[in-house]
């Protein structure tokens, strides 16, 4: 299976109710990551051109955010950050994606020598952003910084409509 | 706890992280001045403008992020986010700090630094709790580098290196441990993984020990390659930087073909171990995993407990977990060190050091 056939967000795509207490906090967080650590991260690939001791950390951190996703998701994003390498080639993805922990192993391929990966890395990374609800700003794009304050707003507005706390919001703003 | 390798922390190490940092601007079609023009506009008795990260490191890329440290006078700040300026195609960041702030915040790592590595390490874990500026931004600023050439905070390196040893190294204990946990419960691929990060965690150690402190985990490797081609390192702990060359390959290659070398596990705790006593630490002697503080653990069926945490959440495991001190893992059952395993990243279960009072 590619990462263009596989089926990112498996359990937003079937696009069922929960309590909006459990819900917001964790999709909001999760676009989060996706906009902020994710972008980033693809940005640093571009970079890392020939740099192989580089390259391969960043692959690691590519696997250790794709199960800090997968974890905010499913509502445990406090675990410690020293367990996402281990849970992802354990367990692999739940609710990112079904996946187990060998083949996301293959997929990011840490230790492959490869002079520049990052095209095939951000085609997997269009894949995922693709299956998520709408369209993730980028603030590392001129532009960008306004669509994610926009967002901020939406994302408050629903919380008020939801009866939900927006003060999760606070650390978020401070961060733009 | 000081350094007992005390970096030269003359104007040579200034002078070239500003010609990195020149030289970084400039490939991106910009300058100090520039960027101090930009900034001078919006920033209110702007004191220091320091550039910060991988720049002044060397470490930069064509995509690298330009991050800067903006010091004010005045009173602390009742409001602080980090800006995004625009200066013609590239952008750069900046987060402000009065000149009161700075200041207490570096008595409070000098503070932080003269205690034992335990006690250091628990200060850092507190750290973001307890002040205005949060640790990323405390290392920021100490080796930051201003359009003078000047890196003003400099001198504090002596403290936030034994601050940055203590905190790695604790990380690297804390996954040994893991890695042990894992192995115990017959889960090698965890154990990998833990194998990894106490790789990366000892890497840096040792880096911070010399001085060398930088926080962002992904430039670790890199920096480590450097750092051994200097040939600088100690000699007490030049028998480990070596063993920790070795540990990354295998572990990246087992990450690639699933293949783990025969006593990899085992090497790593050792290396780890001898780390600590080469760098005078002495943080694993007496170092376990225990309840955490808040934790309870309460009956849910026959055979299974369920562990309520201090934020309102429950945790169901098979077994109740026990204590465990690190090095005795390979004496639990594989049921046993599973519970552990799962105990303590939920949350249940959490590392103690020792202190040993020095």
């Amino acid at each position: 299976m590619s990462a263009h056939t596989m089926q990112w967000f498996p359990s937003l795509q079937r696009g069922l109710p929960h309590p909006a207490r459990d819900m917001l906090p964790n999709v909001i967080a999760v676009a989060w990551l996706l906009l902020i650590d994710g972008n980033a991260l693809l940005e640093d690939f571009e970079g890392a051109v020939g740099e192989q001791d580089l390259i391969d950390l960043l692959k690691v951190r590519l696997i250790e955010l794709f199960v800090e996703i997968d974890l905010t998701l499913e509502g445990a994003g406090e675990i410690d950050d020293i367990h996402f390498l281990p849970l992802a080639l354990d367990h692999g993805l739940h609710a990112m994606a079904h996946l187990e922990g060998g083949a996301l192993c293959d997929l990011v391929a840490p230790g492959l020598h490869e002079q520049d990966p990052h095209a095939r890395l951000q085609a997997i990374w269009d894949a995922v952003l693709a299956a998520f609800p709408g369209e993730v700003p980028n603030p590392l794009l001129a532009d960008g910084q306004g669509d994610v304050l926009r967002a901020l707003q939406n994302w408050s507005r629903l919380c008020r409509a939801a009866d939900v706390d927006d003060g999760f919001l606070v650390p978020l703003v401070q961060a733009v | 706890m000081s350094l007992d390798h005390a970096p030269q922390l003359s104007r040579t190490l200034a002078q070239r992280r500003y010609a990195h940092s020149v030289a970084f601007l400039q490939a991106r079609d910009t300058n100090f001045d520039k960027m101090l023009g930009v900034v001078a506009r919006e920033v209110a008795g702007l004191q220091h403008m320091l550039l910060t990260s991988s720049a002044v490191h060397g470490l930069a890329n064509a995509t690298s992020d330009i991050d800067t440290i903006c010091v004010v006078d005045g009173d602390d700040l009742t409001a602080r986010t980090a800006t995004q300026f625009f200066d013609g195609g590239n952008h750069f960041e900046t987060i402000l700090f009065s000149k009161n702030e700075v200041a207490r915040e570096l008595q409070r790592l000098e503070q932080a630094a003269a205690g034992s590595a335990a006690q250091t390490f628990a200060a850092y874990m507190a750290w973001n709790k307890n002040g205005p500026m949060n640790r990323k931004y405390l290392e920021r600023l100490v080796n930051g580098v201003t359009s003078d050439g000047k890196s003003p905070y400099l001198e504090h390196v002596t403290a936030l290196g034994p601050v940055w040893r203590a905190a790695s190294l604790g990380q690297a204990i804390m996954s040994v441990g893991c890695m042990n946990l894992a192995v115990t419960a017959g889960r090698g691929q965890a154990a990998l993984g833990y194998a990894v990060n106490a790789i990366l965690f000892a890497m840096d150690a040792v880096m911070s020990h010399h001085g060398q402190v930088y926080s962002n985990k992904k430039w670790y490797r890199l920096r480590f390659a450097r750092f051994v081609a200097e040939d600088s390192c100690v000699p007490a702990c030049r028998p480990f930087v070596a063993q920790l060359v070795t540990h990354w390959d295998d572990a990246v290659l087992a990450l690639r073909d699933g293949h783990v070398p025969d006593q990899m596990f085992a090497g790593i705790f050792d290396t780890v171990a001898g780390l600590d006593v080469a760098m005078g630490t002495a943080m694993q002697q007496g170092a376990a995993w225990a309840q955490a503080e808040g934790a309870c653990t309460k009956r849910f069926l026959p055979q299974a407990f369920a562990q309520v945490l201090a934020p309102g959440t429950v945790q169901v495991l098979g077994a109740a977990p026990h204590s465990v001190r690190i090095g005795d893992e390979h004496a639990l059952t594989e049921k046993e060190a599973h519970t552990a395993l799962q105990a303590i990243r939920g949350g249940a279960m959490s590392i103690t050091f020792a202190d040993r009072g020095e």
